[in-house]
């Protein structure tokens, strides 16, 4: 556990009070009674001089990091930061850093991460399902449907076995970039039995982009539960035609993948509340009602600010009959 | 790979307990022109205010060029490497444009100025932006194009990264503005970032790369150039009714004519105004109608030519209010030219009556019923003590409902819609037309035509000073 460079704020309280007792006992003892003696006042101006020093070295170094503190404690009881609250400016004691530090350790583990995870393993998991029983299931389903040349189910069973074998598999591993839009294309397949050609499905990056950006690596399941969120809050209810678009740009930090639908859209009020839900972690809204909507997007916001911090995660515009718009930040991981 | 000059994250803004910035979102890239559109004006200077300079922050993150430099838990008050270009010059107009550009600026540091050197470097520089203006001249002689160019020069030279642009269109004519934008791309090859504030979308998205939609202290949308068209607006906009046209019956014929009128910068300008008929004059390089506002609100005389108000010719001695000739003249961003803020509603409503009314004091009675007729217009605001915490549609509807008091026959409205957010626009949509339905000429000089042509009947277009030949004047009274 290293110790973090400069003054706690104890530390600075400390060496403040020592170098009023030190200016106090210095009038008393020294300044006064010499000052009167010589009937000079000079050197009671040099100490009122000192004693204002003193009072703006308590100002600026006392006062102001220790609001900064209480306010960035503040924000994280009320839920604006998570990761935020262990990067401190200045920590009040070097214990309390300590303790923080344990805190940060405690947090990184899998536990909480394993809290958001449960969503994406929801089909197979909840229903104790073994995975390799339904992959099993599933090809068998498409043998049949190739001998009896119903190719239609054979093409969906074999959609839905790849969908699941990446959806169920090494849910802790980061996927690249490419195997998250092969998976959502997979689920778009799918969907199109249900939609037929309702749904549409569009990848839009730059002209001048590098291709290297789809090995980027992401959070395995970041894109798909969005896609599906846009297809079932967005698209299904629009009468028409449907288009999910995803945009990805890279800038030499950042990796920027928006997710668009042409839907219905969202009240300002909604798109307003669950902006305000993304921009911190908080996993109180596993404890809700479903009905609330938009869980998908608060928990895949959550595992990527669990995993990358505060400063990433996602922001949603939209507007009713005008479409919705999900922007993923992510760090640039090649 | 793009790089990001500016990055605003989650940004909450609050002053004096009022939420500016509610959760913003957004960045401009390197060697973008990344345009802003605010829907209203709530936030759009704190905005502002918190690119130019790292002030505090309710929550949220800054990034200047990738690096950290604002955050929730500290804001350290520093400036960035931005520049503000807005209709008020930052130049000093005292002092010649060789100075402006080589002496004020950052990276200036020698302890003699060497004014040939100077010059010939200021020469070089404008030479090689291919741009044609006297550097020995002084900033206060410039024409608002020029000195908006030499703004943008120093700024680039200061070393400034991103460039903010106020609603250029509000000072620039169509032909300015057109040649400033083609100087912002020649910037954005150099790797200079611009942010765009514009009114309009279509001005935005001829120049912009990306448009930002802002409303309510939040960036509502980001539109990709690609996607850019005035259907993925429609959700957001307001569509202005459009205007009354002018009705059959209205046969006054030119309640006000304008003949042969000459200043300056206007040759021999000849227009008429019928009843009830709104003209915009549009100005392609913003100076004669400047000359005309002058003459209107009697700071100029013309050097010949008449203005003719109902059959009679109007004097023009210097100095001189032309109300009582039926004339009124209401000036660009009118609320803070000609409202007293520490007056009355009423005070303020009925401030120069006594010039229509040709009596000292007014009397009570003639107050009481002033009073009663405007409070079913204007309602409980008409006995607010002062003009503090009035919105701003409230303190328009003053402006505009004060005029009707002096019941003049002709309105010349400079710049109606500058700097107004697209809420206040439909407003003053609303407040043009109660003028022509109440039968008077409206006259608005203009050097942008977004807007005007929802209330505009005929448009002329003053070209080097002079109307352009029939072609420049269309007639809108009888088009769809």
């Amino acid at each position: 556990m290293h110790r973090k460079k400069g003054f706690y704020l104890m530390d600075r309280i400390f060496l403040v009070f020592l170098l009023m007792v030190i200016l106090l006992m210095t009038l008393f003892f020294c300044f006064v009674p010499f000052a009167l003696k010589q009937g000079t006042y000079l050197l009671v101006f040099l100490f009122a001089f000192l004693l204002a020093t003193v009072f703006y070295v308590t100002y600026r170094w006392i006062y102001i990091p220790y609001q900064e503190s209480n306010k960035t404690l503040r924000l994280f009881a009320d839920g604006y930061i998570f990761k935020g609250v262990f990067d401190l400016r200045i920590h009040f004691n070097h214990e309390l850093f300590l303790a923080m530090q344990k805190f940060r350790e405690i947090i990184d583990t899998k536990e909480l991460i394993e809290g958001s995870k449960k969503h994406a393993e929801y089909l197979a998991l909840q229903n104790q399902i073994n995975p390799h029983f339904l992959y099993n299931t599933l090809e068998g389903i498409r043998s049949e449907a190739l001998i009896e040349g119903v190719e239609i189910i054979a093409n969906m069973t074999e959609a839905l076995e790849t969908f699941f074998r990446y959806t169920i598999s090494d849910m802790d591993k980061l996927a690249t970039l490419e195997e998250e839009i092969v998976n959502v294309e997979t689920y778009c397949t799918i969907q199109r039995f249900r939609f037929g050609e309702k749904i549409e499905f569009k990848i839009e990056s730059p002209e001048d982009h590098d291709p290297e950006i789809f090995h980027a690596k992401i959070p395995k399941l970041t894109l798909q539960p969005i896609v599906e969120n846009a297809v079932f809050h967005g698209i299904e209810p629009k009468m028409g035609k449907g288009l999910v678009t995803l945009k990805v740009l890279a800038t030499p930090s950042r990796l920027l993948i928006t997710v668009s639908d042409n839907g219905v859209g969202m009240a300002e009020e909604h798109v307003h509340r669950l902006n305000d839900q993304l921009r911190g972690a908080s996993l109180t809204y596993i404890k809700k009602d479903k009905e609330t909507g938009g869980i998908a997007l608060l928990n895949v916001n959550n595992r990527i600010k669990l995993l990358f911090g505060d400063e990433y995660g996602m922001y949603l515009y939209s507007k009713a009959g005008a479409g919705t718009d999900v922007e993923i930040s992510l760090p640039l991981i090649l | 790979m793009k790089e990001e000059i500016l990055r605003i994250e989650n940004v909450i803004r609050k002053v004096n307990g009022i939420t500016y910035l509610d959760n913003i979102n957004f960045n401009v890239f390197k060697g973008e022109i990344m345009g802003l559109i605010p829907l209203d004006n709530h936030g759009k200077s704190q905005l502002i205010e918190l690119i130019l300079q790292n002030v505090p922050l309710h929550f949220g993150r800054v990034y200047f060029d990738d690096q950290l430099v604002n955050y929730y838990e500290h804001s350290s008050m520093s400036k960035n490497r931005v520049s503000l270009l807005e209709q008020d010059t930052n130049l000093i107009e005292d002092l010649k444009v060789t100075d402006n550009i080589g002496v004020l600026n950052q990276t200036f540091h020698d302890f003699i100025i060497h004014n040939r050197r100077l010059r010939q470097e200021t020469a070089a520089l404008l030479k090689q932006l291919g741009i044609v203006i006297e550097i020995e001249e002084y900033v206060s002689e410039l024409s608002i194009l020029e000195k908006a160019i030499i703004e943008l020069i120093r700024a680039a030279l200061n070393g400034a990264q991103l460039i903010i642009l106020n609603e250029l269109s509000n000072f620039l004519s169509i032909d300015e503005l057109s040649y400033f934008q083609r100087l912002l791309v020649h910037y954005t090859k150099q790797g200079l970032s611009f942010l765009y504030i514009a009114n309009h979308h279509e001005e935005a998205f001829k120049i912009c790369q990306r448009v930002a939609l802002f409303e309510k202290g939040r960036i509502i949308k980001v539109i990709s150039a690609k996607d850019f068209s005035t259907a993925v607006l429609e959700p957001y906009m307001l569509t202005f009714a459009h205007p009354p046209t002018v009705s059959e019956q209205n046969n006054h014929v030119g309640i006000l004519k304008c003949q042969q009128l000459s200043t300056a910068n206007l040759e021999t300008l000849n227009f008429s105004v019928k009843k009830g008929e709104c003209l915009t004059i549009l100005d392609m390089d913003n100076r004669g109608i400047q000359d005309l506002a002058e003459i209107i609100s009697g700071y100029a005389k013309p050097r010949s030519g008449k203005l003719i108000v109902d059959g009679r010719a109007i004097p023009f001695t210097q100095k001189r209010n032309f109300l009582p000739d039926g004339v009124a003249y209401i000036p660009e961003n009118p609320v803070q030219k000609s409202l007293f803020f520490n007056l009355s509603y009423l005070e303020n409503l009925t401030f120069l009556l006594d010039r229509k009314l040709d009596r000292r004091i007014i009397g009570k009675k003639v107050l009481n019923s002033i009073k009663e007729e405007y409070r079913n217009l204007v309602g409980v605001e008409i006995e607010a003590p002062d003009l503090w915490g009035l919105e701003m549609q409230s303190l328009y509807n003053l402006v505009y409902f004060r005029l009707l008091l002096y019941s003049p026959e002709v309105v010349f409205i400079m710049q109606p819609f500058s700097q107004a957010d697209m809420y206040l626009r439909g407003r003053i949509i609303q407040l043009i037309n109660m003028f022509k339905e109440k039968e008077l000429a409206v006259v608005i000089l203009a050097v942008s035509i977004s807007d005007t042509l929802t209330v505009t009947d005929r448009l002329l277009i003053l070209e080097d000073g002079k109307l352009a030949p029939q072609g420049g004047r269309i007639n809108f009274a009888n088009s769809d």
